[in-house]
């Protein structure tokens, strides 16, 4: 089955669904056209599959849809569906930690990191901190909850889900970019569960670890 | 399990009146009868901050769900659950539906709720910004949101909701959100400019799965730093 996705090359969001992608039997195929940001992302045919002119966009034979997470689960559909869960409670315990990560982890990370490139830079240093401060407090919350119980090596079930892939792509973007070193010692748990499934084959073919030495500075 | 025959109890941990609850009560509105939401007492930031609490939702929010087969938070996940129990069509029927209705609710998380969580709140009283700033970034952002939201309806006169072409757990996830805007931070004046998003509203609200829980008290005035409201 093609797949295409309407981005910029190397789009980090699209990585969840490369690496539900690895779980299949390689029968997607993924292309990445070129793709001008600023033009082809506000053109009225564009607009007409995804209104808030984000990217990426994946064009499927079915049909075109946005959203990282909502394209990241269809290829998990399409790819192995125990990645979505096999149970009605198994399914609810993914959705409920994918939504964690959207509501906690996400809205700091997205908050955060145009500030640091340099796109949209906070006025205070006080943002910033506030920022920093969701982002720590969604660790401390993931390192409770792999402490709470040692036999626990994925975060929603006994197995790898959908809800480690999109988790782990988030944990380790916040590594490189913002979280450094002295932090990452109070989350010990939670680099161990990083490392473990970065080290899986599905993870490393997708994922770089390039991770910070200093935290991230306003 | 005989669906016809026997009633699921789902508890509700919440303080009361928890709009987030609402999405799970629209869900079951649309269910077979097999299952039945209460929301008993619950001493709200006490009763979510015990240990036996923390282990079912190391968050410590609400709501939390207790089913027959284990714990559940996240409002999203408890309506999801809860559609899955006793209409499953709500979820979408195909890979590509499931899809739509799945990017949809991820729109609401990422396009309008960060706004709403901000502005709010301040409004509120609970947490007030200090910078003007912040609070005018906020507003632009949900601004940004109901463009999207109005142009979606735009480009396609006959569509009726917003995923696929028939009831689905984003339209409901949508009217909640969309009433809260227009009670807490938009007036007529700025609704004027979104016609389809309040036709479409209206239109779900002509169904009694909704208006049985939402009750429509949209302000005149939009808000602005300095303003206050209340629940």
């Amino acid at each position: 089955m093609s797949l295409v996705i309407r981005s910029y090359p190397g789009n980090r969001n699209m990585d969840k669904a490369l690496i539900a992608a690895k779980f299949g039997k390689g029968d997607l195929k993924f292309e990445t056209p070129p793709f001008a940001m600023m033009t082809d992302n506000k053109t009225p045919e564009f607009l007409a599959k995804n209104p808030v002119g984000k990217v990426p966009v994946l064009d499927t034979p079915e049909g075109s849809i946005f959203e990282s997470n909502a394209i990241a689960r269809y290829v998990a559909r399409k790819s192995d569906l125990a990645l979505l869960g096999t149970t009605d409670i198994e399914i609810a315990h993914i959705d409920q930690w994918t939504e964690f990560y959207t509501h906690e982890f996400e809205a700091g990370l997205f908050a955060i990191l145009p500030h640091i490139f340099g796109r949209n830079k906070f006025e205070k240093d006080s943002q910033f901190n506030a920022e920093i401060q969701k982002i720590k407090k969604s660790l401390a919350v993931l390192e409770y909850w792999f402490s709470h119980d040692a036999s626990r090596q994925f975060i929603a079930i006994n197995r790898v889900t959908i809800a480690d892939i999109i988790l782990v792509v988030g944990l380790n973007a916040a590594f490189e970019f913002v979280v450094g070193e002295e932090s990452r010692k109070e989350y010990p748990k939670t680099i161990e569960y990083v490392d473990r499934l970065m080290a899986t084959e599905q993870f490393s073919s997708v994922l770089k670890k390039n991770w910070k030495t200093e935290d991230a500075k306003f | 399990r005989n669906k016809k025959t026997s009633i699921m109890s789902l508890i509700v941990r919440s303080y009361p009146n928890n709009r987030n609850v609402d999405k799970a009560l629209i869900v079951n509105n649309f269910g077979d009868g097999s299952v039945k939401i209460e929301v008993p007492p619950f001493a709200y930031s006490s009763d979510n901050k015990t240990p036996a609490f923390l282990a079912k939702n190391p968050l410590g929010k609400v709501p939390l769900m207790e089913t027959p087969e284990g714990t559940i938070f996240e409002s999203n996940a408890i309506a999801r659950y809860v559609a899955r129990k006793t209409a499953p069509h709500l979820l979408g029927t195909s890979d590509i539906e499931m899809a739509h209705v799945d990017q949809w609710i991820e729109f609401y998380t990422h396009e309008l709720e960060p706004g709403l969580f901000t502005v709010v709140p301040h409004l509120l009283g609970r947490r007030r910004l200090d910078l003007e700033a912040i609070f005018t970034l906020n507003m632009q952002k949900i601004t940004n949101g109901l463009v999207a939201l109005e142009h979606w309806f735009n480009t396609d006169s006959t569509k009726q909701f917003a995923a696929t072409n028939s009831i689905t757990v984003a339209d409901i996830v949508l009217c909640v959100g969309i009433n809260n805007t227009f009670e807490f931070v938009f007036g007529e004046e700025t609704r004027k400019k979104y016609p389809k998003i309040v036709a479409y509203f209206d239109r779900l609200m002509t169904m009694e799965q909704f208006s049985k829980v939402i009750k429509k008290k949209w302000r005149e005035e939009d808000v602005s730093f300095t303003s206050t409201v209340t629940y």
